[in-house]
């Protein structure tokens, strides 16, 4: 009896080991399924919209303004009002960008929010014009037609800019979800080694007791 | 023609009872045409009502507070239910087909109009919507209030600029 009761006190102290690193590891896979669900919940209810087709639209939006001050063709009053109209939809695209919070990420890039001043400022500066009388803003279509050219190389490098970062924020995402799923399933491992491992402790303790339980019968008959 | 011939029917009672209501296409008598809706018959659409803002304003008013992803903050958007508009039209199932001044366009279901659903905004902030604000007209579904309705589904709906809406049967 003496020489088995190291091995008991060795047993329990290895149980209760076994029971702390439960209660950790269970701790563990509970936060961690908690972010999985959490990011997934994000994934699921979405609060992107589909910004390429924004970014991309900006530039077809210069463009169609840049044709309408091409055009030729048409009364002054009908190529001034599909100028204005053309200008304000460019003007309401810049606007989303410089308003919307989705796009705040892809300012903090170098060099993109410079570009979005320029845009800015372009549309600053022919507001008034766009605003003023037909006539005027007519004989002005050349100087703003030269305007719009050069402006395009900025919103080209503008949507360049902030479709990489676009691209490059989803990657993280996705990035961090797989990464975090990972660390689930190993930690669900963990969980489960320690199970098994526990259920092979007990299932010793029994056999160490039955064995003990039989000696101390033998010991009786004995006596 | 059933269809159009109890819709113009209840205009012409509508309106001779003083209150404003679309008018047939064409026939616009409240200021310039914000909203025409189509009706699609085979492969050609037939036009089944123009609405100038005096007429859409006289709509029962909904008003929606949310955030929105395009916008900074809570906006209160003011404007017409969907289904509210669809009822005036008689209009209660098939697909929309919404039409944005800048050439985009997406499908909308008919049972997206519920009460308690998408607008068609016209005011923001008690402000007139202009065309470089994403006006006149921008349908506004209430974000805030479900998760159901933020989906990039939803935001794609949510066409900013609308000038035409074509109902499919």
């Amino acid at each position: 009896m003496q020489r088995k009761l190291p091995s008991t006190r060795r047993q329990a102290a290895i149980a209760a080991a076994l029971v702390l690193m439960l209660i950790a590891a269970g701790v563990q896979t509970y936060s961690l399924t908690r972010n999985v669900l959490t990011q997934l919940e994000r994934l699921s209810v979405t609060n992107t919209d589909n910004v390429q087709w924004n970014l991309i639209q900006s530039e077809v939006e210069l463009m169609q303004l840049q044709l309408a001050l091409a055009a030729r063709t048409g009364s002054e009053e009908a190529r001034s009002a599909l100028v204005r109209q053309r200008f304000d939809i460019f003007y309401s695209r810049v606007g989303t960008f410089r308003e919307s919070p989705l796009y705040t990420d892809l300012f903090r890039v170098a060099g993109s929010s410079e570009h979005l001043m320029q845009m800015t400022e372009f549309l600053n500066r022919w507001v008034a014009v766009i605003d003023g009388p037909a006539d005027a803003l007519l004989q002005r279509f050349p100087d703003m037609e030269r305007e719009v050219a050069r402006l395009h190389g900025d919103v080209r490098a503008f949507v360049l800019l902030a479709m990489r970062t676009h691209v490059e924020k989803s990657d993280q995402r996705r990035d961090q979800l797989a990464s975090t799923l990972k660390d689930l399933v190993i930690s669900a491992l963990g969980l489960m080694a320690i199970l098994i491992a526990g259920v092979i402790l007990l299932w010793r303790m029994y056999r160490r007791l039955r064995e003990m339980s039989r000696e101390g019968e033998e010991i009786r008959g004995r006596l | 023609m059933i269809r159009r011939s109890f819709v113009s029917s209840v205009l012409v009672v509508l309106a001779a009872t003083g209150l404003m209501r679309p008018a047939l296409a064409g026939e616009t008598a409240g200021g310039d045409v914000v909203l025409a809706v189509h009706t699609a018959q085979g492969n050609e659409t037939q036009p089944l009502a123009d609405f100038a803002m005096d007429q859409l304003q006289a709509l029962p008013v909904s008003v929606i507070r949310t955030e929105t992803i395009w916008t900074d903050g809570v906006q209160e958007f003011t404007g017409v239910a969907l289904s509210d508009l669809l009822t005036s039209l008689d209009i209660r199932d098939g697909m929309l087909e919404a039409v944005a001044v800048n050439d985009y366009l997406i499908d909308i279901p008919v049972s997206d109009a519920v009460p308690g659903g998408p607008i068609i905004a016209y005011l923001r902030n008690g402000q007139p919507m202009s065309l470089r604000d994403k006006g006149p007209l921008w349908v506004i579904y209430p974000y805030d209030s479900s998760a159901d309705y933020q989906r990039e589904e939803i935001f794609a709906r949510s066409i900013w600029q609308l000038t035409d809406i074509i109902h499919y049967p």
